[in-house]
């Protein structure tokens, strides 16, 4: 056993919480808007379930090996050879989705806040933070994600309910203007896009101390989480419109920029981007943790920590190489890296669960 | 030991990060912007004003050095940004955008687009999405921002105060943040900006006898909202007079409070003060044919009768001046509907979104024609007044007096 520390189940759903809102707060309203318009709210609740089938399809296959991590469930499941195969295919994953993570921080800072920063600062200082808090150990990342929820919560509780003063109905007429149709697609990126990518946390659940009713506990925080999500979608919509939504880089930003209660609680957007920071950041680790941890079980080291230092060094390099330019991420590689999430997160656990069925039943036979 | 190294080198790395801060910004260094004006230059260049405060002038507690309190730079560039980032060449401080209240653009450039100076300061991530927008009515921006203003001493708060006060109680002005704008323009719809003007009042004659009779209670320019600039998509083309901005305002839902007379055709002219008024306006299309219902209602207190021959004893004296009233607010409507209708030919209502809203196959029908079908559309009125106070007074004594 590589990981000697252990998550409580309630640190376990903290972290699920803050991983599926991950980058989402910022990218979310206008992905999902983009393609169901004003009814994108609709695509959000209607997503959430979807998003709960395809949760409960990852901790049914995480049970097929419950003290196993994914990787070397794999490699269980599907032979050495094929084993190693789809491994290094969701390292990648992993890793590419970690590089992203940190793209997305630097690119926002740099265009919101700190207008003059080089990009590769704050890239350094975001994955410093991460190589420290994987060196304090996974313990650590839980309890310290514990510390961080009420004051990501209390952001976000304010971020809503200051702007709803602000709501205007009327943006959200009229109803299925296009028909069922858009909604549906907009339904189905509301589902892989922030539940698919927990496909991380079957890295980190073996280690989950065990108890009774951990898995109805993840479905009510996953819940929690798109129901978050889809009232962040539903203010953006009602409070500035569809197309600012859609054609805004960040419209969670701006919106926390027209916060004013009584022309004395404004201008609070920076604080608004502190809760993102931490549902990002506790994402991102969790990335980082699942490829250097993924890596030393596919190679079998007897310590993890020396990967540490090369991963943040890799990571540095690819956050760059990820995407040109802003366009890129947020508008171009959207649709294709949903594409990706389903492979991750649905095929490939369907095609795992029913070879584990299948060699079971032929193992019985023989 | 490996920890220990790993440790050390982590926070070395730290230490570099800590030397380099690229984006601070003190406070003395910066020039706060409150106001932006933009008008048009020869050669397709803009013309950038900036009224920026000046802190020593303003700052509480300090006693000033009698100079004015905000001071205004003007540059012209082929851009917005690269004429506010030219403003260092006479100003000492980098102009800071973040703070901005007020963005007047002049008329001349009104009329030729406003949508991608908009769009500019949309984009500019210093900017704040919640200043308003204003017209410089017959007249450039750059003249707007110079005049100083008494009461309050940054001008562009007082633009900003006096835009809140007056759409709130007077009505024919209105208040449109800059994302407000850039929504309707993107849903192709005809934005209404107040427009803005410099009033040179009369002054001098003889001076009062006296130092300069202290200066003046009237100052010799003020600065004064007047009218609503019509858009037809991004470009300025006319204005709405006092009566029609009210209606406009009535119509839009924006009134919570205003003053309202009827002259009655016993030639007694009374005063209305109009409180917590709300419109309903509703889209429909009825056999392929657009029509909007609007509804006011809203609760009235007689203010001032001026004229002996109007009776207040009765409930049904009350009533009758209830009906005038209906009548008057229904007229103001009408003179807006009118105007933007046949003058202007442009749904500065938009009244096309909400029957898009209540039905949209019909309007995927109406759209392309929407410019020609507009000024048909059929508006039905309905004003509910309700009077119910007589103010400390109950019948006018004015009829007493003369027997």
């Amino acid at each position: 056993m590589l990981e000697k520390g252990r998550l409580s189940t309630r640190q376990f759903t903290v972290l699920i919480f803050l991983s599926c809102i991950g980058d989402m707060i910022l990218i979310y309203p206008s992905a999902i808007s983009s393609m169901s318009r004003q009814d994108a709210w609709i695509s959000s609740l209607l997503g959430l379930l979807g998003g709960l089938l395809v949760l409960w399809l990852m901790l049914h296959v995480s049970q097929l090996h419950p003290d196993k991590t994914l990787v070397e469930a794999i490699q269980l499941i599907f032979g050495k050879w094929l084993g190693s195969i789809v491994n290094l295919w969701y390292l990648f994953y992993f890793f590419m989705l970690c590089s992203y993570l940190v793209r997305e921080v630097g690119d926002f800072l740099t265009t919101q806040i700190f207008l003059n920063t080089p990009l590769k600062i704050i890239y350094l200082l975001f994955i410093l933070l991460m190589v420290y808090a994987l060196h304090a150990g996974l313990e650590s990342i839980g309890r310290s994600s514990e510390i961080l929820l009420p004051i990501f919560l209390l952001v976000a509780m304010i971020f809503i309910f200051c702007l709803l003063p602000q709501s205007k109905p009327e943006n959200l007429k009229p109803f299925l203007e296009n028909g069922a149709i858009p909604v549906l697609y907009g339904a189905y990126f509301a589902s892989i896009y922030p539940f698919g990518e927990l496909i991380v946390l079957l890295m980190v659940i073996p280690y989950v101390k065990r108890e009774q009713k951990i898995k109805k506990d993840i479905i009510i925080v996953a819940l929690g989480a798109g129901l978050l999500l889809s009232l962040i979608i539903l203010v953006s919509l009602l409070v500035l419109g569809v197309d600012m939504t859609i054609n805004n880089t960040y419209p969670t930003y701006f919106l926390a920029q027209k916060i004013n209660i009584g022309n004395f609680l404004q201008r609070i957007e920076s604080t608004m981007a502190v809760a993102w920071l931490i549902s990002t950041f506790s994402k991102a680790v969790i990335c980082y943790y699942a490829f250097t941890m993924g890596v030393a079980q596919l190679t079998g080291l007897s310590n993890q920590k020396i990967l540490y230092f090369p991963a943040a060094i890799m990571l540095f390099g690819m956050a760059d190489l990820a995407a040109p330019d802003v366009l890129y991420y947020l508008k171009h590689i959207v649709p294709y890296w949903m594409d990706w999430d389903l492979t991750n997160a649905v095929v490939i656990p369907c095609i795992l669960w029913i070879t584990w069925a299948c060699r079971r039943k032929w193992k019985g036979k023989s | 030991m490996t920890s220990k190294i790993f440790l050390t080198a982590i926070s070395i790395l730290l230490m570099f990060t800590l030397g380099g801060c690229w984006d601070r910004k003190e406070l003395n260094e910066l020039g706060i912007a409150v106001a932006i004006g933009v008008d048009t230059a020869p050669k397709n260049q803009f013309k950038v004003t900036a009224q920026v405060v000046v802190p020593s002038e303003v700052a509480a507690g300090q006693s000033s050095k009698g100079g004015t309190s905000v001071t205004v730079y003007e540059e012209v560039a082929p851009t917005m940004m690269e004429a506010i980032q030219k403003m260092t060449e006479i100003s000492p401080r980098k102009v800071y955008l973040g703070h901005i209240r007020m963005f007047v653009i002049g008329e001349a450039l009104a009329r030729k687009g406003i949508a991608s100076v908009v769009e500019t300061l949309v984009r500019e991530p210093t900017v704040r999405a919640d200043f308003y927008v204003a017209v410089a009515k017959e007249g450039a921006a750059s003249d707007i921002l110079q005049v100083t203003t008494p009461l309050e001493p940054i001008p562009a708060n007082k633009m900003y105060a006096s835009l809140t006060v007056s759409s709130e109680a007077w009505a024919p002005t209105t208040k449109v943040t800059v994302d407000e704008l850039m929504k309707t323009l993107m849903n192709s719809g005809c934005p209404v900006l107040p427009g803005i003007q410099a009033v040179e009042n009369k002054s001098d004659s003889d001076k009062g006898n006296s130092k300069d009779n202290i200066a003046s209670t009237i100052p010799v320019m003020d600065l004064k909202f007047n009218g609503l600039g019509v858009f037809k998509k991004d470009r300025l083309i006319g204005w709405l007079n006092e009566n029609e901005s009210k209606g406009y305002n009535y119509i839009q839902n924006q009134i919570k409070e205003s003053m309202e007379h009827v002259d009655t055709d016993k030639g007694v002219r009374i005063g209305i003060r109009t409180f917590d008024s709300k419109t309903d306006v509703k889209g429909s299309v009825v056999r392929g044919n657009p029509v909007i219902r609007i509804h006011v209602k809203s609760r009235g207190a007689i203010e001032e009768i001026h004229g002996k021959s109007q009776a207040l004893d009765s409930t049904q004296s009350l009533h009758w001046l209830e009906q005038q009233d209906n009548k008057h607010v229904t007229e103001l409507m009408q003179m807006a509907v009118h105007s933007a209708q046949h003058t202007y030919k442009a749904d500065i209502f938009g009244f096309g979104e909400l029957i898009h809203e209540s039905d949209p196959k019909a309007w995927k029908k109406l759209k392309p024609n929407w410019d020609q079908t507009f000024p048909e559309v059929k508006v039905y009125y309905l004003t509910q007044v309700k009077l119910r106070k007589v103010g400390m007074l109950l019948d006018t004594f004015q009829q007493k007096m003369k027997e």
